[in-house]
């Protein structure tokens, strides 16, 4: 970490810190929770610059229902997503994500704009955001511009979001009886980085047939995908466990993903056929209650 | 009153008694005494400790695995703000030298590096950020020199040297007189041939086993403080007090009176702490040699990582032999362990490895060759179970294959061929007392529920989970055994107060496990006190003579003896003073609990309290050391032969893991594991020892890994190095077996290494028992499953052989 924090500064309002944002020059780093970037810092891989302290701003918190959408604060933390009953009974996939992700410590400081911003292929929050269509609000004092999730990441740790700008809120637009599920596969039980992971968030009709659905997948591609392949197969059928297997299938056979320390290539892909199958069978199991 | 005469003669010296029974605080489940220090955080640990002057060093490491130094160029480094000192070799002012089994590990690298981390420089600086600002200023012009990286290929012709041949002081552990070859060892005993020929069912298999990183909680850490008078205090972590005397004082090159060494906190060792801290703590003084000034080096937990010792892994070779009904009949093994660049303690490792191969069992003939191997990477030394959990890895998954093809459960193979009193192991070491290994595999049994799992178990499934039992044995030669006899021995203080409280100072390190709990205990009971009047301290090499390593389960059973030598010598003060209160030679009483007494008549006693007082008023000696040596041990090179250990401690380990057999993820269910020490000093910290060294065991087994590629470990962190979490823990059954051992101390024999040593084999047998597919290697990740259940045609979805 040494180096690392040339000043911190701590804005007293979203408008104080979009102003902050525009006028500094160099490098500066957006500190919410902490829990990517302070690591990060202390491997050396964040460049010497102003660190803006922005876990202080209430405004960026606060999960608030609309009729057609309910809103995230950037700040809403994990155990807060964990917390609502709402989001688990409109945004499951989310919930789920939330609930497995880290530990406790973690989840209370871990903040869904942080996972976000992050951009790593395998934050958890991000593919269940795929599934459920969110929308992330960026704002500067240019104005706020509204971005599908799917179009914020362009690799790795990397996003077009600008260097004034800030995360302020998620939306997922709410869809009357959509069910999801959020699956991973992690090194251990706890604290553990996915390896894989899928999520699904659909509408199905009483016999089960898919009238929509969005498939997305983590840790096997420079971003988390969607397997538009897999959302064409399910269009408009029943989901029945032969459906169901042979969506995992396809859904193996469209990436490509790499070895590292985690996990190798060979078993990324054959587990993505296991989580989606499995993601889509708790689909079933949710619908049924 | 000044100047009065002893108020009471002084009676001659009774002998000994024997130990007081019932005890009162031996085997008693009392609190650890650095519980609530711990708990609250007030514990303090070694970068706790500062000094005024405080000085910081930030150490160079190679970035090459193996490559000449042309030039260290400091001076852009000592140009920089705050810095004191650069130092490289050729500063040290005694010998650039740790001294260890073989003299071949420098303090720093001098002219060649042998691998990526090995120390090249030291800046010394004003805070810890100006010293590793500095330190990247330290530029090294480097040859790269071929590296070799795999055992097979370190000891083929024309292989690059890492390790040119050196030899050590006689009898000291090893000699490595080939390239590459730090050690070779051999056991030897029976006719193989014969055994081979015997023998209805024959198996044969290749396994390896990977490196383990430590993991403790507090990295490597000291601080190096030159006093007035001329003498260098450290104070730091450490598992060997005595070892970092000797290594400060020979890299400063100054007396051994000039160095005295404290260990403080100490979170957490497993064998990491025994040699490193001496490097750790020559550079700290190193440092204050050439600034005068108190010195401090912490290692960030990615240092330490990257170059201190790890586990050695292993390629093993064993070929074992049976009769139909069970009876074996041979064992064939060949064992290569990977130590890295440097020898540090690899001969000896070789030496427990290669002893503990045959494991409790009774083998007719065996032939056991090791080798301990030199390759361009990070050193491999002491971690807890000492080279055993490779050679039990394969050992104990052989004989499931071996039961499995011979038709006979795992349970009743072992029994049938299990050691008893008056049994000889596989180095033909004769059994005469304290072997316990049959009761640990039948508590083992019971308590798990062994029989009934492994039935019902057979046709276990609930989608695609299926379940296992599975089971993994051992046993552990106590202490440092006929190799590591030259520097087995340990010493203790006691000195008793008036008042009736007693310090106690012993040479081996608290690191967590409860020594001092445990000495406190042993020393409460010998002079007849309440637990809570008797403190022992942090280990000190000015207070108390060199005791050795706390290593090799030996601490309890050695400290213990050398307390309970002082505390005999204090008794007997007790006992001439107690005579003359009661108006009896001091031979008609004994101890009893907090009071002494007539043997003939017990309700004539007096309080040990006012007895203390008495003797202290009387100017009797209230102070004492102790000094111990063990029973005595040989080994024979040549005949491959001889009485290892003084004793061993058995266990036997029971677990239940429950496999998805489509993601190939294993969860332990239940972990049953039933260790014979013979006595349990405090049952409690005992249950400690077995739950944490299980917990460790299932890392290894499961988990832990770490990737090197080229000399360059990839996860040196805890986000990719992954230890178990409390969420990975199953339900933990300890179980404690008491044959008592006549020369430990209320019968104990030692238990910080066991717990971990069987349980790879456990959690692997449990998961073929689970999905039918064998695990030649661990750790058993999801990866590793999934690939065995594909190479050996166990389908994931099929119903799982019966
Ligand atoms: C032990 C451990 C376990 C973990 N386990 C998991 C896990 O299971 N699953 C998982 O997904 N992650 C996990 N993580 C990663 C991390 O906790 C999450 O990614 C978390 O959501 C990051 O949020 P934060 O608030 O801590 O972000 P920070 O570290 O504060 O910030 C992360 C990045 O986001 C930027 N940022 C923050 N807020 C904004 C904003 N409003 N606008 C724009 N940019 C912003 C920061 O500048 C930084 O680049 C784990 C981390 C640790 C240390």
């Amino acid at each position: 970490m040494i180096g690392t924090v040339q000043r911190i500064l701590r804005p007293k309002s979203v408008d104080e810190l979009l102003s902050t944002l525009a006028e500094l020059q160099g490098p500066r780093h957006l500190l919410a929770g902490g829990t990517d970037i302070l690591v990060k810092a202390k491997d050396g891989k964040v460049a010497p610059g102003t660190w803006i302290d922005v876990w202080p701003l209430d405004e960026l918190r606060g999960v608030t229902a609309h009729d057609d959408r309910i809103d995230l604060g950037a700040n809403v933390t994990m155990t807060d997503v964990e917390r609502s009953p709402l989001l688990r009974a409109e945004a499951r996939a989310l919930w789920d994500a939330c609930y497995e992700a880290g530990a406790v410590q973690i989840r209370n400081r871990a903040t869904l704009g942080g996972n976000v911003a992050n951009a790593s292929p395998a934050g958890d929050s991000i593919p269940a955001l795929y599934s459920l269509g969110a929308t992330v609000h960026l704002r500067s004092v240019r104005g706020e511009r509204a971005v599908p999730i799917e179009a914020l990441f362009t690799g790795p740790g990397k996003t077009v979001i600008a260097p004034d700008e800030a995360i302020v809120r998620l939306s997922l637009p709410r869809v009357r009886g959509a069910v999801g599920a959020f699956l991973r596969l992690g090194q251990r039980k706890a604290q553990a980085i996915s390896k894989v992971s899928a999520a699904a968030t659909a509408t199905l009709g009483a016999d089960l047939t898919v009238e929509a659905a969005r498939v997305a997948l983590g840790a096997v591609a420079p971003t988390v995908v969607r397997a538009p392949e897999v959302e064409r197969l399910l269009a408009g059928r029943a989901l029945e466990p032969g459906l169901m297997a042979e969506a995992g299938e396809l859904a193996a056979s469209g990436v490509t993903p790499i070895t590292d320390v985690r996990s190798t290539k060979v078993y990324r892909r054959e587990m993505v056929a296991v989580v989606v199958r499995r993601a889509l069978a708790s689909l079933v199991d949710r619908r049924r209650g | 009153m000044p100047g009065s005469g002893p108020t009471y003669p002084l009676a001659t010296m009774p002998p000994d008694d024997p130990t007081p029974t019932p005890t009162h605080t031996v085997g008693q489940r009392l609190e650890r005494l650095d519980a609530r220090a711990k708990v609250l955080g007030t514990a303090r640990y070694a970068d706790d400790l500062t000094f005024p002057g405080l000085l910081h060093l930030k150490v160079v490491f190679s970035t090459q695995p193996h490559a000449r130094v042309l030039a260290i160029r400091t001076d852009a480094a000592r140009r920089a703000p705050g810095v004191r000192a650069v130092l490289t070799a050729k500063d040290c002012p005694g010998e650039n030298l740790i001294p260890l089994v073989l003299p071949d590990l420098t303090l720093m690298a001098a002219d060649r590096v042998r691998f990526v981390g090995d120390p090249v420089a030291a800046v010394v600086a004003d805070t810890p950020e100006a010293a590793h600002d500095a330190a990247r200023l330290v530029e090294v012009d480097y040859e790269p020199l071929p590296a070799v990286f795999d055992v097979l290929e370190a000891l083929r012709p024309g292989a690059p040297v890492v390790a040119p041949p050196i030899s050590g002081p006689a009898g000291h552990g090893g000699a490595n007189t080939a390239p590459n070859l730090f050690n070779l060892l051999e056991v030897k005993k029976g006719d193989l041939a014969a055994g081979f020929e015997a023998a209805d069912v024959v198996v044969e298999q290749e396994y390896r086993t990977p490196y383990q990183a430590h993991a403790y909680l507090e990295t490597q850490g000291m601080t190096c403080v030159p006093e007035p008078d001329g003498v260098f205090a450290v104070y730091g972590c450490m598992q060997c007090p005595f070892y970092v005397h000797e290594a400060v004082a020979r890299v400063l090159g100054v007396p051994r009176h000039r160095v005295k060494v404290i260990q403080v906190g100490t979170g957490g060792g497993f064998g990491g702490k025994e040699d490193v801290p001496s490097i750790i703590a020559g550079l700290a003084a190193l440092g204050a040699w050439h600034t005068g000034r108190p010195v401090k080096l912490v290692l960030s937990r990615k240092e330490d990582f990257e170059t201190m010792s790890k586990r050695h892994p292993a390629l093993v070779r064993l070929k074992v032999g049976a009769k139909e009904d069970g009876t074996l009949t041979a064992l064939e093994e060949q064992l290569w362990l990977d130590g890295g660049a440097y020898a540090t303690l690899s001969p000896v490792v070789l030496y427990r490895a290669v002893t503990h191969a045959a494991g409790p069992y009774r083998w007719p003939a065996v032939h056991v060759t090791g080798h301990a191997v030199a390759t361009n990477k990070v050193p491999c030394g002491a971690f807890r179970g000492f080279g055993t959990l490779q050679v039990i890895f394969a050992l104990e998954s052989i004989l499931d294959e071996l039961a499995e093809r011979l038709g006979i459960d795992p349970l009743d193979l072992r029994l049938k061929n299990a050691v008893r009193v008056g049994d000889a192991l596989g180095t033909n070491q004769a059994l005469t007392e304290s072997v316990g290994f049959i009761e640990t595999l039948e508590r083992a049994a019971e308590v798990s529920g062994y029989r009934e799992k492994r039935e019902r178990y057979r046709t276990w499934q609930e989608g695609p989970k299926r379940r296992g039992v599975g089971l993994g044995c051992l046993l552990y030669g106590v202490g440092l055994g006929a190799k590591g006899k030259f520097i087995d021995r340990t010493g203790a203080h006691v000195q008793l107060y008036p008042d009736g409280s007693c310090a106690v100072s012993i040479g081996n390190a608290e690191m967590g496990q409860g020594l001092r709990t445990v000495i406190s205990q042993i020393a409460a009971e010998e002079l007849g006190l309440e637990f809570s009047k008797v403190q022992t301290f942090d280990g000190d090499t000015s207070r108390v003579p060199d005791s050795g390593p706390t290593v090799a389960s030996r601490a309890t059973v050695m400290a213990g003896n050398a307390v309970r030598d002082a505390c005999g010598q204090i008794r007997r003060e007790l006992r001439a003073e107690a005579g003359l209160m009661l108006g009896v030679e001091p031979d008609a009483l004994e101890v009893f609990q907090t009071w002494v007494r007539v043997k003939a008549a017990p309700e004539r006693r007096v309080a040990m309290n006012d007895v203390i007082a008495r003797a202290a008023h009387a100017r009797r000696a209230l102070t004492a050391s102790g000094f111990r040596l063990p029973a005595d041990t040989w080994w024979s090179d040549d005949e491959g032969q001889g009485k290892a250990y003084e004793v061993y401690t058995y266990a036997t380990n029971v677990c239940e893991v429950e496999v998805d057999v489509e993601t190939g993820e294993s969860r332990v269910i239940a972990l049953t594991a039933a260790h014979d020490i013979g006595r349990a000093i405090n049952p409690t910290l005992a249950e400690g020892q077995i739950e944490g060294g299980a917990l460790q065991g299932l890392g290894f087994a499961l988990t832990e890994e770490v990737h090197i590629d080229q000399g360059v470990i990839k996860n040196p962190r805890f986000a990719t190095y992954i230890i178990p979490t409390a969420m990975d823990s199953p339900e933990l059954k300890a179980v404690i077996v008491e044959h008592p051992y006549s020369g430990g101390p209320y019968g104990a024999k030692g238990i910080g290494e066991p717990p971990i040593m069987g349980i790879a084999p456990a959690v692997t047998n449990a998961i073929k028992a689970a999905t039918g597919a064998r695990l030649f290697e661990c750790p058993a990740t999801p990866e590793r499953v999934t690939e065995a259940m594909k190479a050996q045609g166990v389908a994931a979805r099929d119903e799982v052989a019966v």
